[in-house]
């Protein structure tokens, strides 16, 4: 059981320390200006596991972080685990019917004791080194070949897993990083930028400049601006520069020529779903319209919106070359007969 | 630890038992001052204790979990949590924790 109190001072925190001490406990007072606590309920534990994965899924960890957030996984998920409710009332019926039957109910109170503190890993050492991380880009990557893939990691052993993930995710580097910052900042100061489009533009001003931060890339504004977009993207755990540059072997071996090993810390994945797209045509004109980018920054834009288009045009259900096309064969159609009819 | 600096302390009893939470509950409310004491199931809530270097390590899980594609609930405790680590961090005297707070705000 846990309990909480105001905030109190030194005092009264030693005197709880001193009584729970008289009762056997090894209590230890903290202060607030050090010590954090939070308290989440089930449906939050189990968005945080998921968040969890999606930080492994990103590839940007260093192996202790990897390695730190899988532990954190394990003891969420067997918190989760034990706490479902019907463990949870078979513990209560032990609770109570404990004079009963003593041996059974100190037996389901041993297995269900509190979860345990996950704090002591973040105690000592300094902050891991934060190695180069590697990926693998693939365009057009088959599903059977994702198979063969996975029997080659299994293939080197221990527990590494492949991830494959969307291929609508972008990769840009840093200076490219920096102008979508921009883009997204003086979209925001429109005052006509929707809301849904507005939180985008927050979130990609966020998130690129966290990653600037973290990876303390350096800009000095004369970068071009690179950006790689398509492909599947294959993580593996662990993946060492070596190890990425033989799959892309395999991979060219296997017909794939565009494969290409990719340092998750040199370069920004962004995943982008359709409505993400259209959020950024949204952003990318609005930033036009405002007439403060500066030229290179205002081409730069008109080609995404360029290229944005395109690919929403691509991934409709209905292809508009194909209705185009067909409009213009009715057309001609239209116009032989009415030329055969004038013969 | 300078207690004059510290002002506001939290107590962690690990393995604190059902029974003695009630008797700790009990004898705290007899003494002065309303210390209010409310108490967690640890089988309900999931409780833990955390300082700046753990705040550190969710901020790069966190940001890390932030270029992937996630459902719109996930997104929006992301968010949350996220700005929950930058104010605990901002709260803890922490001087690396403070620096990295520095970094993130400029």
């Amino acid at each position: 059981m846990v309990m909480t109190l105001n905030p109190i001072d030194f005092d009264t925190a030693q005197r709880i320390v001193g009584l729970v001490g008289a009762w056997g406990y090894q209590a230890r007072a903290l202060a607030t200006t050090r010590w954090g606590m939070s308290s989440d309920d089930r449906e939050t534990v189990r968005r945080r596991v998921r968040l969890l994965s999606a930080a492994l899924r990103s590839g940007r960890l260093s192996r202790a972080d990897q390695q730190s957030v899988r532990a954190d996984r394990t003891v969420l998920r067997s918190w989760l685990r034990r706490t479902w409710w019907p463990q949870v009332r078979y513990y209560q019926l032990a609770t109570r019917l404990d004079v009963l039957f003593p041996e059974w109910a100190e037996r389901v109170q041993r297995e269900h004791r509190p979860a345990p503190e996950v704090e002591a890993a973040w105690f000592e050492g300094p902050d891991p080194v934060i190695d180069p991380l590697w990926r693998v880009i693939v365009p057009e990557l088959r599903a059977s070949d994702v198979a063969r893939l996975q029997r080659v990691v299994d293939a080197w052993g221990g527990d590494r897993e492949l991830m494959v993930d969307d291929p609508h995710d972008r990769f840009g580097d840093a200076q490219r990083c920096v102008y979508e910052v921009r883009v997204a900042r003086v979209a925001r100061s429109c005052r006509r930028l929707g809301g849904r489009a507005s939180l985008r533009a927050e979130s990609v001003e966020e998130d690129a400049g966290l990653w600037l931060l973290g990876t303390g890339a350096t800009v000095d504004g004369r970068g071009e601006g690179r950006l790689m977009v398509g492909g599947y993207s294959i993580e593996v755990d662990d993946l060492t520069a070596e190890e990425a540059g033989g799959l892309v072997e395999l991979l060219k071996e296997w017909g794939y020529r565009q494969a290409r090993t990719l340092n998750a810390r040199a370069w920004w994945s962004q995943s982008l779903p359709p409505d993400g797209v259209r959020h950024n045509v949204r952003i990318a004109r609005m930033a036009l319209r405002s007439g403060l980018l500066t030229p290179d920054e205002a081409a730069m834009a008109r080609q995404d919106l360029r290229r944005y288009r395109a690919w929403l045009l691509r991934r409709r259900w209905w292809s508009v070359g194909q209705v185009m096309r067909g409009s213009f064969a009715r057309l001609r159609g239209i116009v032989r007969r009415e030329a055969v009819d004038d013969r | 630890m300078d207690k004059a600096v510290e002002d506001s302390w939290l107590v962690d009893i690990p393995g604190l038992s059902y029974q003695d939470t009630a008797r700790l509950i009990e004898e705290v409310s007899r003494w002065p001052g309303k210390l209010g004491p409310i108490a967690w199931d640890p089988r309900l809530s999931l409780i833990e204790l955390f300082d700046a270097r753990h705040c550190r390590f969710l901020l790069r899980v966190y940001d890390a979990a932030a270029v992937t594609w996630l459902l719109p609930g996930d997104r929006c405790l992301l968010e949350f949590a996220l700005e929950a680590c930058r104010a605990c961090l901002l709260s803890f005297s922490d001087e690396v924790g403070s620096r990295r707070v520095a970094l993130l705000r400029s």
